[in-house]
């Protein structure tokens, strides 16, 4: 079964990309070749224009699931993927430590994921992905499991990390305010088999808070995207039947 | 202000004691009522000792008998159980682990592990004796046979309960095999594999003593075939009570190194607000 099909686009370096389409559209297949997880049935993926043998170290990755592991303290979960990549016990911690205090979650550093909330817990399950350093991170629906209130919130953090730190983001979400509120641009994918369907540049000035939500220029794209999306999902039942 | 301290210090010690005797008062309740029924059982049924002894004159003959008969031949049931646990415990992790881990290991082992569950011990026993005589070999052997499956089933289940995004994620930071195993997979598992040690804890007690009743001259078996055929039923029971111990004791141990092992697992659950 083929998810994916004939899909091109192009990301620069410091670009915050957001991909939307409906559930089941192969996003998440997207990603996995992406990031070298999965080999691709045929086409190439260029990273500063040359096609690369292992993609993997070049992106960093998170879920909507926080993956923090419950037996391990925050410094020990923010200090994992540095481990893993052959920095020495004690300097991963160290740096995590650094991390940690630099965005102001130190105070959990000796805590159990369990006693934090789903929030935070994203927090340190990002701040685990940012101190591997890789140069594009890619993220699979990372709030889809926060309530309302939480997500705008932690949006909102995700902004101010991303303008500090400028890392090449590519984010999953069907929310569309999402992708619009984070993005500069929001690529829009159609149903199984997933495929570009339009790109919409979002021309909002930066830094964003929360307050362009409810401005005209916000809402001029949202409705140019969503009735894109109604469209793309009456085509796809109509195929259905 | 150290009196007051100490004072106060004393005042929570005995609200401790208070609150445990508490939690226990279930247990001890029930143990209370079996003896109370236990005892009156025998006075209003007046059923002769051979059939069923007064719950007194068993604790009489554990304690009674405790040096000659029964501490000298627990002990050595005891290490035919220790030996035999041990063992099993070591086997069963491997065993886990290559099946989870490696597919042609899978397919090669399980079945036969399988099928070492469904052999009837009672059918091999007599042979291992046949084989070893009349020794500890054959008990252990029948101790790591019945005790080593939980354990097998358990670390299998474990390992594989991490999630399939934790592996994209370990397999994004290019992690070895190794790498995931010791730093994610195991400890995912030591929950699971916890559960089977406990299992296979009380178990093994058991596996030593089928070993020795099919042919020993030591341990607890041959003092309850020789006591039954005397028909000291008192002496029967109070070898049952020793076995019990043993198994409460196999149990207790597990749990106390689950509870250092995996204390993540304990703080995780009471926050949660469903304390042990």
């Amino acid at each position: 079964m083929v998810a994916i099909e004939d899909i091109g686009f192009s990301v620069k370096a410091g670009e915050f990309v957001a991909l939307v389409g409906p559930s089941g559209c192969g996003k998440s297949t997207l990603l996995n070749v992406t990031a070298g997880l999965m080999p691709p049935t045929s086409g190439d993926i260029l990273i500063d224009g040359v096609v690369v043998e292992d993609r993997r170290p070049y992106f960093g990755y998170m879920f909507q699931s926080d993956l923090l592991m419950p037996w391990a303290d925050i410094r020990k979960n923010v200090a994992l993927g540095l481990e893993i990549l052959g920095t020495p016990r004690r300097e991963a911690r160290d740096r995590a430590m650094e991390i940690l205090r630099e965005f102001e979650l130190d105070q959990f550093a000796d805590k159990y994921p369990i006693q934090l909330s789903g929030g935070m817990r994203q927090r340190v399950a990002f701040m685990r992905t940012l101190l591997c350093n890789r140069s594009v991170l890619l993220l699979d629906e990372p709030f889809g499991a926060l309530d309302a209130l939480t997500r705008s919130v932690m949006q909102e953090w995700l902004l101010g990390v991303w303008e500090r730190t400028r890392p090449t983001i590519i984010l999953i979400t069907h929310d569309v305010e999402e992708a619009i509120f984070l993005a500069d641009r929001v690529l829009m994918m159609t149903a199984r088999p997933g495929r570009i369907r339009k790109e919409v540049s979002v021309n909002l000035g930066r830094p964003r808070d929360h307050s362009v939500l409810t401005t005209p220029e916000f809402n001029i794209i949202k409705e140019e995207i969503l009735e894109e999306l109604f469209r793309e999902v009456a085509r796809s039942r109509n195929n259905d039947e | 202000m150290a009196a007051i301290d100490r004072k106060t210090e004393g005042r929570t010690a005995t609200r401790k004691l208070l609150s445990s005797i508490v939690d226990y008062l279930p247990a001890i309740i029930l143990i209370i009522a079996i003896i109370v029924f236990w005892e009156l059982f025998n006075i209003i049924f007046d059923q002769p000792d051979y059939i069923l002894p007064p719950l007194h004159d068993i604790l009489y003959a554990a304690y009674f008998h405790a040096s000659d008969q029964f501490l000298p031949n627990a002990w050595v049931t005891f290490q035919e159980v220790i030996i035999g646990y041990l063992v099993a415990v070591i086997s069963g992790l491997l065993i886990g682990v290559g099946i989870s881990e490696s597919v042609t290991l899978r397919r090669a082992i399980l079945p036969l592990v399988i099928s070492s569950q469904a052999i009837p011990i009672l059918a091999i026993a007599p042979v291992l004796i046949i084989w070893f005589g009349f020794v500890m070999t054959p008990k252990i052997i029948i101790v790591v046979l019945i005790s080593f499956f939980p354990i097998v089933i358990t670390t299998v289940t474990g390992l594989q309960s991490v999630s399939r995004d934790m592996l994209y994620l370990l397999d994004s930071l290019s992690a070895s095999r190794w790498q995931v195993l010791h730093r994610v997979k195991f400890p995912a598992a030591l929950p699971y594999i916890f559960a089977g040690l406990k299992n296979s804890a009380v178990i093994s007690v058991i596996g030593a003593f089928v070993g020795e009743y099919v042919g020993a001259i030591e341990g607890l078996a041959p003092v309850m075939i020789l006591a039954n055929s005397a028909f000291q039923t008192d002496v029967v029971f109070a070898a049952i009570f020793y076995l019990s111990f043993m198994g409460i004791f196999m149990y207790l141990a597990v749990t106390l190194i689950e509870r250092r092992m995996i204390r993540w697992h304990f703080i995780a659950r009471g926050s949660a607000g469903q304390g042990e």
